[in-house]
Parts: structure tokens; C-alpha cells; sequence
């Protein structure tokens, strides 16, 4: 399959760019894919569960998330256990005629708009967490914010999520050093019974 | 003889905070319970916290759906274990054994 030979490329930054420059008048619709079994295709937004069998075939149910853009032509995938995103900005067009036409009623569900909180803060966070934690965190912060955008507005909650991220470091900084003081531990007592 | 596990003061108010949350226990509802019981916490050290609680063996977690609203990302979600809820019995015990009479804890006592 054509989408599985080009995209080869880790293009994270782009998906950053993507989410940040997620508007008011710009939709996003995400497509969530369940890779063991694609009959159970999670939640669709916009998208009807009449056309997610076609996007399935389409790019084989090898990746687990998709996030599509229609307006700007983006489409972002991650392949399963990676945690890598790829992109791709044609391949939107042959799903969408792989789809056809949106059914009449299908807008009811109104499509969602992410936050866009500031990226170098978020990517700042990400140097310093798990892999198996970045996702969970960072998805928690996102949630917090776009809260404190409804009640605070944009420029408050950009504060707080900066702040948020500037005090976590020293807690998970900590949690770095003491590991790596463990393994020098480890490392010298190996040393002294080895040799 | 069960091994007794020790825990510090703010895993003893995350676990609470779990327990009081029921299946609703992930981060962000964590971190605005905490904040709501009056204690101001980042984030990252709530984070570190759980996965010590993990690491002890008193905490389990498991991933949750992607969301729109969280850029789709996943929610992780904890559950006390039977050992949390020891370690947490444990701890109040202890403290209450402490105590030198009824009215120190009202503040009975100058």
C-alpha cells in the first residue's frame, strides 16, 4: 500500500505544528482505530461509521490513531506501538473519495476542536517523562487548560499551563537524578565485585 | 505476617483522592480534587507520586480511551489495591496511636 512506503519519516514537529495552529474556523476530525480488530473502530467525529470501513481498508489498520484535517488537507497517523507520528497531506483526498459524499444528519455530530496550549512548553515536559506517561500527562494538562480557557480565557490559561510545566520539572528532575544515582550505585558496586 | 509498606503524607491524600474518585481517577480529575481539598499541586509531581505508589505496589493503572479534548491523547487511570487500602489503615492507626488525648486534635491544647 502506497501510504505504508512514503511515510517513513518521524515528522512529531509537524503534528506539533498542526495542533498549534488549530483555530476557530478550521475542523479537525479524528479517527480512532482500534488496530486488532477493525470492527472496533472507536469514535468518530464528523466522519460516518458507514464510510470507517473504507479508511480502514484503506490504510490497512496498521496505525492506531488518525487524526485528519480536512481544511488543510493534513492527515497524521501513528503507527501501533511506535508512539511516532507520521504525515502525510494527499492522502486525505483519496479518503475522502474512498468515502464519498457526507450523508445528510451526519453533521450532528459537531466536530471537536482540540486546545492549542504553547508547544515549547509542552515539549519541554516531554523531555523529562516517561514514555509511558507522556501521553497520559500531557493529555491531562491539555484537558486542565482548555478548562481554564472556558473560565479564565486563552491569556491566563497560557500562564498557568507555563507555570504548570516550569514547577513539574523540578519533581521530575528529581525522579531522573535518583534513578541515574541508583544505576551509578549499581554500576560501582558491580565494579568493586567484579574486579 | 504482612509486610508493612510506609507512605509519606502526600501519597497518603493521592491515594485518598483515588478512593474518593471511584472509576473517575485520572490525573487531571486527580490534580482538581487535590487542589479542591485545598492542597496546590504540579502536575509532574502528582505524576511522580502515582508511579511511586506503583512502584510500592499499592496503586494500579491501565489506559483509557483517546479524547478530542486531550489533543487525543489517552487518560491513565488508577485503582487503589488491597495493599493501598493497608498501608493507608496502617498509617491512621498510627497516627491515632499518637495522638495524647481527644482535644489535641481540636486544638484543645495550648
Amino acid at each position: 500500500m502506497k501510504i505504508k512506503d512514503d511515510l517513513e519519516v518521524l515528522l512529531k514537529r509537524d503534528l506539533d505544528k498542526f495542533m498549534s495552529s488549530s483555530s476557530n474556523d478550521c475542523k479537525q476530525y479524528t479517527l480512532f482505530v482500534d488496530h486488532d480488530d477493525e470492527e472496533k473502530l472507536k469514535s468518530i467525529v464528523h466522519f460516518a461509521p458507514s464510510n470507517v470501513e473504507k479508511y480502514a481498508k484503506l490504510y490497512g489498520g496498521d496505525f492506531e490513531r488518525v487524526v485528519l484535517r480536512a481544511e488543510a488537507r493534513e492527515l497524521f497517523l501513528r503507527k501501533v506501538g511506535s508512539g511516532k507520528y507520521i504525515v502525510d497531506s494527499e492522502f486525505i483526498t483519496q479518503l475522502e473519495e474512498a468515502a464519498g459524499p457526507v450523508e445528510e444528519g451526519q453533521h450532528s455530530h459537531a466536530p471537536q476542536r482540540s486546545p492549542s496550549p504553547p508547544l515549547n512548553a509542552e515539549y519541554i515536559l516531554h523531555l523529562f517523562l516517561k514514555a509511558d506517561e507522556r501521553d497520559a500527562l500531557i493529555g491531562d494538562l491539555l484537558e486542565r487548560y482548555s478548562g481554564k480557557c472556558e473560565h479564565f480565557g486563552e491569556r491566563r490559561a497560557k500562564v498557568w499551563f507555563y507555570g504548570e510545566v516550569l514547577r513539574s520539572l523540578w519533581p521530575l528532575l528529581k525522579r531522573l537524578i535518583a534513578r541515574a544515582s541508583g544505576l551509578i550505585a549499581l554500576g560501582e558496586w558491580i565494579r568493586r565485585h567484579v574486579s | 505476617m504482612q509486610k508493612i509498606t510506609y507512605i509519606a503524607e502526600f501519597e497518603e491524600l493521592v491515594l485518598l483522592a483515588i478512593l474518593k474518585l471511584g472509576d473517575n481517577a485520572y490525573g487531571a480529575s486527580l490534580h482538581e480534587a487535590l487542589e479542591e481539598a485545598g492542597r496546590k499541586v504540579t502536575v509532574g509531581a502528582l505524576y511522580t507520586t502515582l508511579s511511586r505508589l506503583e512502584d510500592k505496589g499499592l496503586v494500579t493503572s491501565w489506559m483509557g480511551e483517546p479524547t478530542v479534548e486531550r489533543g487525543g491523547r489517552a487518560k491513565k487511570y488508577f485503582k487503589v489495591l488491597a495493599s493501598g487500602c493497608r498501608a493507608l489503615r496502617n498509617s491512621e492507626a498510627a497516627r491515632r496511636r499518637l495522638l495524647p488525648q481527644a482535644d489535641f486534635a481540636f486544638g484543645g491544647v495550648e
